[in-house]
């Protein structure tokens, strides 16, 4: 079967996959230990999770703290649960934003639904007669799932800025093929960049506030997420396949991934270079653990 | 797993591809039940966390939301967090089993959910078991009130028979699977409330298909039947252990998880020296052992303070043998 369908999965890349084994060792490994535990092993795999969060962190804006979850879900749940205010949402999200809703007016904000216009884009005139004084946290898609439309993010932050609300972007579609803005919150999912299903990560920008935690248990993750860190997809995850690299240039000048031409992804012309930027910055920081972002 | 990194189409794609990893995980799902002999539904989760969390903030009687939660004293970190408005109840000190008239109390008539554990992570003690009186009589007390029981097996599971409950939380990594997927095991889907868009409408993120089926080849090539077999010379051990320190025996206890404490070293001093001789071993639960903190378990089961700072949690595992037993309990013999 030919695969077209990147979108909803892609597969494991060998490199993914190999770094991953090392800690999933068998019974006379010395790779399986709890990162939260004390002895020799849990340090040791503390270390290899700390490793793979400069690296996953290093295709994120510098100046960032990145939280390691069960998955792109569970980060945007996190960042909309457990911020304040009021939240608006443009009409074409996730569902996993969009399902937010009934917990979000639970919580006795509102949930607000923004339309998008013909070109499935942002309507930056209706969100900003939608918006009510109590608006305190936008959230967009970097590339839509279905569609592959960019959001106007600049735009959309700067408007963000002058409300001072914060804007989560969810860059699921986005992360590892082409930059991404300042904003406050990013969510992004392995198992889209041929890492593994089962993880994902909050970036957070250092001055944003840290959401309260989805209440799930556990104290891991800096009390922020519940789930425990772990080392055989952190690793895997941390490592976006170099081998991707010959494929992702070849892509025409769209947003690398939806592939639904120039009209759609107007604007990302500039992305094909910077997608090898970050593909070089990956290499470099893959083996250095550096932060630093092309 | 290998099989599932192969079919690593997203497993709620319509394409051929995606129907083959669907497959896979229903496939999954029930040898799980299989080996666990659970007759009802089984949703996989990020672990026995996430799957504590769905149960306690989701469990509903008839069209009604259970509101009221209800924990011990001795439960896992994340049970707290889970349900940071529950009303605790104490362990009776001599017995060390939830004091069963607070929790009459807490119950009260109808519309509760119980989270109770199976085995104490740290002390091995025993609440709720298949076939033990005390356990029945704990699982009758909560159902007589219109309650709901929830069991966190994350420490029994694979290991002993799954005790009667009404949802049970399991965790993979704890027999021998992989880390980041455990599973929320419910008698009758009439008790949760639905929530997301996979896992049957009851979880939300895409399902992580060589999680699944490495949980479920390790609860296959475990087994309890190999597992009973090895009580015997688990039981020596602790005694041999027991023997050269202080016992921390809050029974009725399992084999495999005990708690000593050495007659003048700190637990942190334990860990260090054992640490270099070879032996992981940890003080507390792993989760908050990281931090050193005093611990909350032995502190509900009346564990006295100076004790419990020289207390330190051995744990065994199917692939532990009889050898990995009598250097440890050697190293303890030196340091003791």
């Amino acid at each position: 079967m030919i695969y077209l369908d990147y979108q909803a999965t892609t597969p494991l890349a060998p490199e993914a996959r190999e770094a991953m084994l090392r800690w999933l060792g068998g019974p006379d490994s010395d790779t399986f230990g709890n990162p939260h535990s004390p002895h020799r092993m849990g340090r040791m795999a503390a270390a290899a999770v700390e490793a793979a969060r400069e690296n996953v962190a290093a295709l994120l804006p510098p100046g960032g703290e990145l939280t390691f979850t069960s998955g792109a879900t569970e980060a945007l749940n996190t960042v909309l649960l457990g911020t304040g205010g009021d939240v608006m949402v443009f009409a074409t999200e996730h569902a996993a934003v969009l399902d937010c809703q009934r917990a979000v007016e639970a919580q006795g904000r509102r949930f607000i639904v923004v339309p998008v216009d013909e070109a499935g884009r942002a309507d930056l005139t209706l969100l900003r007669s939608m918006r009510t004084p109590e608006v305190r946290l936008i959230v967009a898609m970097a590339v839509n799932n279905e569609i592959g439309t960019l959001h106007p993010l600049p735009e959309i932050i700067a408007l963000a800025r002058s409300w001072d609300a914060r804007v989560l972007v969810d860059a699921v579609q986005a992360y590892g093929r082409m930059p991404l803005p300042e904003a406050d919150y990013i969510a992004i999912s392995a198992h889209k960049i041929h890492g593994p299903k089962g993880i994902g990560a909050l970036w957070r920008r250092r001055d944003a506030p840290a959401p309260a935690p989805l209440l799930l248990g556990g104290g891991q993750e800096g009390g922020c997420a519940r789930v425990r860190s772990r080392p055989p997809c952190a690793p895997a995850s941390a490592r976006p396949p170099r081998s991707r690299a010959s494929a992702w240039r070849r892509m025409p000048s769209t947003c690398g991934c939806c592939g639904t031409g120039p009209t759609t992804c107007s604007g990302a012309g500039t992305s094909t270079a910077a997608i090898v930027t970050v593909i070089g910055a990956t290499s470099m920081s893959a083996g250095t653990g550096s932060t630093s972002h092309g | 797993m290998e099989e599932g990194f192969r079919l690593w189409a997203n497993p709620s794609s319509p394409h051929a591809e995606g129907r083959k990893a669907r497959a896979a995980l229903e496939d999954a799902r029930e040898r799980i039940k299989r080996a666990l002999g659970w007759q009802g539904e089984l949703i996989f989760t990020s672990g026995a966390s996430e799957a504590l969390w769905i149960a306690l903030n989701r469990a509903k009687v008839g069209q009604e939301p259970i509101m009221r939660r209800i924990v011990s004293a001795a439960e896992h970190d994340a049970v707290y967090r889970a349900a940071p408005d529950a009303t605790v109840i104490p362990i009776m000190p001599l017995r060390a089993e939830p004091d069963r008239e607070a929790l009459a109390e807490a119950l009260g008539e109808g519309g509760a959910i119980v989270a109770l554990q199976s085995l104490n992570s740290e002390t091995g003690t025993q609440w709720l078991h298949a076939g033990h009186a005390h356990s029945a009589a704990l699982a009758q007390q909560v159902r007589e009130s219109g309650g709901v029981l929830l069991a966190d097996c994350s420490q029994s599971a694979g290991k002993l028979p799954l005790p009667d409950a009404d949802m049970i939380v399991v965790s993979a990594h704890k027999f021998g699977g992989p880390i980041g997927v455990g599973a929320l095991l419910v008698r009758d889907f009439a008790l949760l409330e639905p929530g997301g868009g996979h896992e049957r409408g009851y979880r939300q993120g895409t399902e992580n298909l060589p999680g699944a089926l490495g949980m479920a080849a390790a609860l296959e090539a475990g087994g309890l039947e190999s597992w009973a077999t090895g009580e015997g010379e688990r039981l020596d051990f602790r005694q041999a252990v027991w023997a050269r320190g202080e016992a921390i025996a809050v029974g009725p206890q399992c084999s495999h998880i005990f708690a000593v404490a050495h007659p003048a070293l700190s637990a942190q001093a334990l860990l260090i020296r054992l640490d270099a001789m070879g032996f992981a071993v940890s003080a507390g639960s792993a989760c908050s052992s990281g931090t050193l903190k005093k611990s909350r378990v032995l502190d509900a089961f009346g564990v006295p303070d100076d004790v419990a700072a020289r207390t330190i949690r051995v744990s065994l595992g199917w692939n532990t043998t009889p050898e990995d037993l009598e250097r440890f309990a050697e190293a303890w013999a030196l340091l003791a």
